[in-house]
């Protein structure tokens, strides 16, 4: 049998599977982030290893001119938990799923430390600008795939880009890059935070990360 | 008297546990007894006992779980030569190894592992009775 076999027979007995990929989730602003521990016990009975982000509660501090100063508080959490798993991450590969400020946040953190890895990257209601260059992630591989979820409704991701550095309305609109590694999925019949539910996870993420 | 044992431990995961059980357990124990650093897997068990892989793969978690048997990981060629590596934990494989089948230089990848088990102490005191 392979590990996969091993983790999947593990998981029909209620038993821990040893040899899991890392799935990351890093939350926006104004959060609590409870979405992260509504989701962990069905990542982690799907066999990953889940790491939830505490980037703390913020609010103003993601606006201009603070954006810069928030997204380097970020990009310090996002990197120590990173490292953190370096080694499982090495062997087993890793996802994260990414919300609002949090897809800002984690593609800034991937730009700036080249050793850091994501296989498969989740982008929830995204603020990266539409017309994002993902070639220099892909080329370096620090990013295998791009999954991002847009809602044409989200008016958090509509007004981000006035007020919030560097931002864009990708998380409405999706990406222009047409590389197939990125993959954007619209959700007609959803807000901003409404995405981030069990049942969302299970539909739609789980296959993604598996 | 040592293979009920045994297959008392293994018939809740086997179907029609009266017969399943005792013929597994009674192959586990010849294979432990004719050798006792033998490797076990689900495809050598599924072809003498004439039973689906995956039913036997959740019987072998079982019993690793247990603690009558200790997992061996192979890491293997990915050009099919055969195993470059074993190892009792997956974190003593090498990122990245020199390939003495091939010759080439693999990286470590986990779909190229590979799971067997091993007797424990436990094991082999069931067995011996």
């Amino acid at each position: 049998m392979n590990l996969q076999e091993f983790n999947d027979s593990a998981q029909r007995q209620g038993l821990p599977g040893r040899f899991r990929r890392v799935v990351f989730t890093i939350h926006g602003f104004n959060t609590r982030a409870t979405w992260q521990r509504t989701v962990s016990p069905e990542l982690q009975l799907r066999g990953f290893l889940h790491v939830p982000i505490d980037l703390g509660y913020f609010f103003f501090s993601i606006f201009w001119p603070c954006t810069g100063w928030r997204l380097r508080q970020a990009e310090k959490r996002v990197v120590a938990a990173l490292e953190k798993y370096d080694d499982e991450v090495s062997r087993f590969g890793s996802g994260a799923i990414c919300h609002s400020f949090g897809t800002l946040a984690t593609v800034f953190t991937l730009r700036r430390n080249s050793s850091l890895r994501v296989n498969r990257l989740i982008l929830v209601c995204s603020l990266l600008p539409v017309d994002y260059d993902w070639s220099p992630l892909l080329n370096q591989n620090a990013v295998e795939g791009v999954l991002a979820e847009t809602t044409p409704t989200d008016v958090w991701v509509k007004l981000a880009p006035l007020a919030v550095a560097g931002a864009g309305p990708s998380g409405v609109h999706g990406f222009t890059c047409d590389d197939p590694r990125i993959q954007v999925s619209s959700h007609l019949d959803s807000a901003h935070a409404r995405l981030l539910s069990v049942t969302h996870c299970k539909r739609h993420w789980l296959p993604y990360l598996s | 008297m040592s293979s009920h044992d045994l297959a008392r431990l293994l018939a809740p995961r086997l179907p029609e546990a009266r017969k399943n059980a005792l013929r597994a357990a009674e192959y586990i124990s010849l294979v432990f007894h004719e050798d006792r650093a033998a490797l076990l897997d689900d495809t050598l068990l599924a072809g003498a006992l004439e039973l689906s892989a995956p039913v036997l793969r959740d019987a072998l978690v079982h019993l690793e779980s247990e603690g009558y048997l200790a997992l061996v990981l192979s890491w293997r060629c990915p050009s099919g030569r055969g195993t470059i590596q074993e190892s009792r934990e997956i974190s003593c494989f090498p990122l990245v190894s020199d390939c003495d089948r091939c010759g080439d230089v693999h990286e470590f990848d986990v779909r190229d592992v590979t799971v067997s088990f091993e007797a424990t102490r436990e094991m082999l005191a069931l067995i011996d009775g």
